[in-house]
């Protein structure tokens, strides 16, 4: 390849696209049902005693935007190479799995529709992004950023190197300093102690962010709860990773997984519907009943012999790269009638005490109160530390005596099915009744 | 069957039902704060799951990818990356304050 030239595999980009049309079509349902939460949270709670949460949807719904325009554009490009592959004589049909080298020129010719096929993003951005987060880039491979998220950075670590790699003149940006995102026409600007120093994308963040060098001075400034909020952010940096750790599930890969296999018995499933169908077909004048039995029939059979049945038929054969089972990204995404996993709930439980005694610190009274109402910590950390591979701690091992009995009030979600679920750490706090 | 009865949502919240306070003149829904936590977790979740999507398809889309094309693929997809993670943990952090303002609440009920 030689300057001015590109090359890709197109069908990849092009299932790129797909995927992430799924996962912007599952936030958005996602958005949804956090919005209606939030608005009948806002309405039936005062506002004095409640948590500033106007916005959030809009939050979810911006990422979700601004992802579905990155894979709208990713395709774009895969199709642009492909067309112009096709007019240079290259093999470009749809689907075509093949790497392809072409000049800059004709993708941007076939890359009609977008004003600015580089979306103003300059030559040598990336190798200026790499330096700023410390790493090497290297065109041939992944991004770098792929490698560091993967070595266990946090998007703290990745944060602090990008606001200073992008404010102008970054040796004034000092150590600690809060950052607030705040959407601007559709485009978010990132503010440090008031100054714009970058537009990260068109998502927005009210809640305040700390650096994790944030010193105490500058968290006294921050309002009370958002101040604090935080300082709980700077300590959860690395929440993302840790909940999967938690999970006892592979970084990264719980969805992707769980798709990826399911895209295989997707298509194993419809392969057999349709020899099914053909084998209806010979049912003479009685078809169309056969056709429908048969295809029923191979469809669940196809379901459930998977991998069997696509090693036997080699129209089935395994997705190519890159293809998921989009139905179930939307709907892992969406997570409509999933409960919130036990250990990230007694994760925040724990944070949210801790958010709740040192906001009543000054007030011996309410501060007992608050103190007399928080959940079990011994019982939260057992819940935050089970790491779903082993016993789970809350289950007697040494005596045959055990209890069924269900703890009193809300217990809290299973952690895992064909589990008991954990014991109830606000089985003992107090009830407020009107 | 109690497995099944912990799936229920959580109402009316676990610091009772709440409501219009007689005594404070204000009022608050428990139940209401706790599925509004819920649902914000809920969201954290999605939003780190839709980044591990990505981080994992990003290498095989990028495979044998290069030129000018490829950088600004780098460069959104990192935008994005960050922009998904700090979104998830930002609304971590919301709901770690709906709870901590509905056990401030429960706390301060009665004057």
């Amino acid at each position: 390849m030689t300057s001015g030239e590109s090359s890709c595999r197109p069908a990849r980009l092009e299932r790129f696209h797909a995927t992430v049309g799924a996962l912007s079509d599952g936030l958005g349902v996602r958005a949804g049902l956090l919005d209606d939460a939030l608005v009948a949270y806002r309405s039936s709670c005062d506002p004095g005693h409640r948590a500033p949460t106007e916005d959030s949807d809009e939050m979810v719904r911006a990422v979700a935007a601004a992802l579905r325009d990155l894979g709208q554009w990713t395709g774009a490009v895969g199709g642009a190479f492909r067309r112009a592959g096709q007019a240079a004589g290259l093999p470009g049909w749809f689907g075509f799995d093949g790497e392809m080298t072409l000049a800059d020129a004709r993708i941007e010719d076939a890359l009609g529709g977008w004003s600015d096929p580089y979306r103003g993003v300059a030559q040598g951005a990336a190798s200026q992004l790499a330096g700023d987060l410390g790493v090497d880039y290297d065109p041939d491979g992944p991004p770098a950023w792929v490698e560091l998220l993967g070595d266990g950075a946090t998007v703290t670590d990745v944060l602090g190197p990008l606001l200073e790699g992008a404010a102008m003149g970054s040796a004034d940006l000092p150590p600690g300093v809060t950052v607030t995102l705040r959407a601007e026409s559709g485009v978010v600007a990132v503010l440090a102690d008031g100054a714009v120093v970058t537009r990260l994308s068109q998502a927005e963040l009210s809640a305040r962010l700390m650096l994790p060098t944030a010193t105490a001075p500058r968290l006294a400034t921050a309002a009370t709860w958002v101040g604090r909020a935080g300082a709980a952010l700077a300590f959860l940096a690395g929440a993302g990773e840790q909940w999967y750790a938690d999970a006892g599930l592979p970084p990264r890969q719980r969805v992707a997984r769980a798709v990826t296999r399911g895209g295989t018995v997707s298509i194993a499933s419809v392969g057999a519907g349709w020899v099914g169908v053909q084998l209806g077909a010979a049912c003479g004048p009685a078809a169309p009943v056969c056709s429908t039995v048969f295809g029923v029939a191979g469809a669940v059979a196809g379901g459930m012999a998977g991998d069997a049945v696509v090693t036997a038929f080699p129209f089935m054969r395994p997705p190519p790269p890159g293809e998921h089972d989009l139905d179930a990204i939307t709907g892992a995404i969406a997570a409509d009638e999933v409960e919130v996993n036990a250990r990230v709930a007694a994760q925040a439980d724990l944070q949210a005490s801790d958010l709740a005694v040192l906001a009543t610190a000054d007030d011996p009274l309410l501060s007992d109160r608050v103190m007399s109402i928080l959940p079990d910590d011994d019982v939260l950390e057992r819940i935050v530390g089970y790491d779903d591979t082993s016993a789970p701690p809350w289950v007697s091992t040494g005596t045959t005596t055990t209890s069924t009995t269900a703890p009193p009030g809300p217990a809290p979600a299973a952690v895992s099915a064909g589990r008991p679920p954990p014991p109830d750490p606000w089985a003992g706090s107090g009830q407020a009744e009107p | 069957m109690a497995d099944q009865a912990v799936s229920a949502p959580v109402t009316p919240g676990r610091f009772g039902a709440g409501g219009p306070n007689a005594v404070t003149g204000w009022r608050f829904d428990f139940g209401a704060a706790d599925a509004a936590a819920d649902q914000l977790l809920l969201t954290s979740q999605s939003l780190l799951e839709a980044a591990s999507v990505i981080e994992l398809d990003v290498p095989v889309v990028t495979e044998d990818w290069s030129g000018r094309f490829r950088e600004v693929f780098d460069v959104e997809t990192l935008r994005q990356d960050v922009s998904l993670r700090l979104l998830a943990e930002g609304l971590f952090v919301l709901a770690t304050l709906v709870r901590a303002k509905a056990i401030e609440a429960a706390a301060s009920w009665s004057p």
